[in-house]
């Protein structure tokens, strides 16, 4: 059985890593901006 | 329709112009040469790269399949989705090396099947294309309409039209240009929009412990971890999901419009770490909808009626956006893969290559569009997305491994690859019909690697893999 603690960690690790998920797509943005490599 | 769903409809509406007016602009100022219609440039950098990978990824297989299958199977099929998305990527790293290594100028996989194997298996791999290009483009339409529906009570041809028709315009008139940057968009949005009513379903319905005392009391095989339908979905959806990404024109592009390689293995590596965390919420909110018996009318919006049922209507409405936005993007990105097949694929062969570059354009732009307005079409008829998803990675587990191993293989012939395509397939499908779709994954797929292994010894004549550089050229 997955026990509940086993659920908790998962679950609550995944949405609080939404924030890095979306910390870095930001960072990945600003960089490609900045290189303006998509924008040539 | 009541004022829920009025508002509904003009934010969604909203919001997809915007994306749609915004990447057509971009694409319109990017494509000084035609040939950016299919490669954007063959210059895009990791945090677009990135971001096209996570919102192809988070379409409606991402939203509603992963909860569909958490509501039918519980947490190990949940677990076996989201690994099952970011093994996708993971996988492609080094053979997406071969394909950028052995065809730097390509467009499409069909350029690949035509000039490694000739006509039978590029006829065959074409096949499993258009169909798995559609059947991605209707899944994401059907996921967004019947959230619409059952949430907010909007006719299906509405929503439908809502969604599709400023999806069709950017991805048919900007081209991969338009839907790599509408990704960008798209990927920033759907991050917040899915966290914070997930984040508000988790603490709303009183934590963890309360879900899980609800699905031990109500199906407790939900939970134990060697469950036989669980690991039996757990792999089968691994194979299915990795087998189709192989074989899938939007990833294939992809390889041919990034930088170069070191772009495309950091864009793949990070886009699989980060769809692990959002399928896993994705699917925990179908998980939920056991735990809290909430009332669901199609079980591929299991994740949406927990949302609709726990959370105030302005929750609600963020997360019909995210919909909106992920059907948008992975519904883009098919019909631009549609695109490219129609023209690169078909009109220019069937032209013997005699064929202006503005006229490829012109047909990729017609193909996306009549396969747009088809599409919807028949996802007004509502099918499950899980059950539509599932029948194109079925025709994907099939054709992977003869496709693939002409990338490594010297020996195997066109008509050994094909064969073993049809074989697979032949097999698979009546399972499929029955409803056992492990059995029809497994046994698609070793059908077809036999096949192609004996195929690979038994052939003679060994394949020049210069002429794929050769042979497949810019337009």
């Amino acid at each position: 059985m997955y026990s509940e603690l086993f659920l908790t960690v998962l679950l609550y690790i995944c949405l609080f890593s939404l924030i890095g998920v979306f910390a870095f797509q930001i960072y990945y943005f600003i960089k490609d901006i900045k290189n303006k490599t998509f924008w040539k | 329709m009541n004022s829920f769903a009025i508002i509904l409809i003009v934010l969604s509406l909203a919001v997809g112009i915007v994306i749609a007016i915004l990447g057509t602009h971009f694409a319109k100022k990017k494509m000084k040469h035609e040939e950016a219609y299919f490669t954007a440039g063959r210059n895009i950098s990791t945090g677009f790269m990135t971001a096209s990978f996570i919102a192809y990824a988070v379409g409606t297989g991402l939203i509603f399949s992963p909860g569909e299958s958490a509501y039918t199977t519980g947490v190990t099929a949940m677990i076996g989705y989201a690994l099952a998305i970011s093994l996708a990527f993971i996988v492609f790293v080094p053979i997406s090396k071969r394909i950028k290594t052995m065809i730097p100028e390509g467009h499409t996989l069909g350029e690949y099947t035509n000039t490694r194997y000739g006509k039978f298996m590029y006829v065959v791999s074409l096949a499993v294309s258009i169909i798995y290009m559609f059947i991605l483009f209707i899944s994401n339409m059907i996921g967004a309409a019947i959230m619409f529906k059952y949430v907010a009570g909007v006719p299906m041809l509405l929503s439908i039209i809502v969604i599709g028709i400023p999806t069709i315009y950017f991805a048919s008139f900007g081209g991969v240009t338009a839907t790599i940057f509408t990704a960008g968009l798209q990927s920033l949005l759907v991050t917040p929009l899915l966290f914070f009513p997930a984040f508000m379903c988790l603490f709303d319905v009183g934590g963890i412990s309360q879900i899980y005392g609800a699905i031990e009391a109500v199906s407790p095989n939900f939970l134990n971890i060697f469950d036989e339908a669980g690991l039996e979905f757990a792999a089968m959806i691994i194979i299915g999901v990795v087998s189709a990404e192989l074989l899938n024109q939007t990833l294939w592009q992809r390889i041919y419009t990034a930088k170069d390689q070191k772009v495309i293995k950091k864009s793949l590596i990070s886009a699989a770490v980060m769809v692990f965390p959002m399928t896993i919420v994705a699917a925990a909110l179908g998980l939920f909808a056991v735990g809290l018996g909430v009332d669901v009318p199609h079980t591929s919006i299991a994740s949406g009626m927990t949302v609709a049922t726990a959370l105030p209507e302005w929750a609600v409405m963020l997360f019909c956006l995210v919909v909106v936005v992920a059907a948008s993007s992975t519904g883009g990105d098919a019909l631009s893969g549609f695109s490219s097949i129609v023209s690169i694929d078909i009109a220019r062969p069937l032209k013997k290559g005699n064929i202006s570059e503005k006229n490829m354009v012109r047909i990729g732009r017609i193909g996306a569009v009549a396969i747009g307005i088809a599409g919807l079409i028949i996802a007004s008829f509502e099918p499950s997305v899980l059950q539509t998803l599932l029948l194109a990675d079925l025709l994907a587990s099939a054709a992977v491994v003869p496709t693939i191993t002409g990338l490594y293989s010297k020996r195997i012939s066109g008509t050994a690859a094909a064969l073993a395509t049809i074989a697979g397939i032949a097999v698979g499908l009546p399972f499929y019909v029955m409803g056992e779709s492990f059995t029809s994954f497994s046994l698609a797929l070793a059908v077809s690697t036999v096949i192609t292994i004996i195929g690979h010894i038994a052939c003679k004549k060994e394949f020049d893999f210069e002429l794929l550089k050769t042979n497949i050229k810019e337009l």
